[in-house]
């Protein structure tokens, strides 16, 4: 199964994903960490996320490019944090596509490698960010940044069984484990 | 308590006006004087948003703020919160303005926890999320 968890900053994302590995894990528990570690903030934010995961049996691997290199076993159930990091470190890696399309191959590359995970392991649970609801004009390389970001989150949530948006740490169902919308529900009780 | 989130100008206080006809508005300018509300009006502190980022310049931490904010409902059960929701754009460059995000997101995580009502205004349209 895949999903995918929605949300902006301190929305309780990573509180709700953790909840779904613990619903639906029935093997060994992965912790997918992308983040660069950039001085003391980042490492004060590991050490929460840290412990808010003490105790749930995660190994965690850290991985900040290239995740379709990562091998593991089949029965198991793995929680991807964050893409909102993962694209970045893509993006602004040496070796990087330039130009207008840069976001688009970008994209590609990562759900490449998001496949070649999601075909070996029994769960993937995927947090990703929302980035865009402020409404301020951003640099070229940032609306490329959030081209890339929004063209997985659009691909991911086709490919996932459920797409969750979490408000204030309540989750909305955006799409249901049966393939069923928000909207084609809300449409039906009309 | 009940807890009205959403993005700016989205409807909140006329959601609020329109349903709590003996609400009385405070905002981070005037919450202080919460103890003027009278026993027929209902209190609400609006911009709530604003005024957690009124205490991190205070120097508060994020768990002092949760608490200060706990204590307030407790002596204030019925009170409604009005905040925007400032956690869904690029992550500033300013320290001080991420941290102001998150901890509002904490804090509201926390407060729709304890509330009665969570209620998202989008586009005017009020959706029960609790």
């Amino acid at each position: 199964m895949l999903h995918l968890v929605y949300g902006g900053s301190g929305s309780g994302k990573s509180a709700y994903a953790e909840s779904l590995v613990e619903k639906y894990a029935s093997g060994p528990r992965y912790y997918l960490a992308t983040m660069q570690v950039f001085g003391k903030e980042d490492e004060e934010r590991i050490a929460r996320h840290r412990r808010m995961r003490a105790q749930k049996q995660f190994t965690t691997i850290e991985k900040q490019t290239d995740i379709g290199e990562v091998i593991l076993d089949g029965n198991a159930t793995v929680l991807l944090e964050c893409m909102s990091n993962l694209v970045a470190n893509e993006m602004f890696r040496k070796e990087a596509p330039r130009g207008d399309e840069a976001a688009g191959l970008i994209a590609d590359k990562i759900l490449a490698d998001i496949c070649r995970l999601q075909e070996q392991v029994a769960n993937l649970v995927i947090v990703t960010a929302n980035v865009f609801d402020d409404g301020v004009k951003y640099s070229k390389e940032t609306e490329a940044y959030q081209q890339a970001l929004a063209i997985c989150n659009e691909r991911l949530a086709r490919m996932a069984d459920s797409v969750t948006e979490v408000v204030v740490g309540i989750p909305l169902t955006i799409r249901n484990p049966k393939g069923r919308c928000r909207h084609e529900e809300n449409f039906k009780s009309m | 308590m009940r807890l009205i989130i959403g993005g700016a100008c989205q409807g909140k206080t006329g959601y609020v006006e329109e349903n709590f006809p003996t609400c009385r508005i405070y905002d981070e300018t005037s919450v202080g004087e919460l103890d003027k509300t009278t026993a027929e009006e209902l209190p609400v502190v609006n911009h709530f948003h604003r005024c957690v980022k009124a205490l991190l310049e205070e120097g508060r931490t994020e768990d002092e703020i949760c608490c200060r904010v706990k204590k307030l409902v407790e002596k204030y059960p019925d009170i409604i919160i009005i905040s925007d929701e400032i956690g869904s754009g690029i992550v500033p460059m300013e320290k001080q303005e991420r941290l102001w995000r998150e901890v509002t997101g904490r804090v509201l995580c926390e407060l729709a926890k304890e509330a009665e009502r969570v209620v998202r205004l989008t586009c005017g349209i009020p959706m029960i999320l609790k």
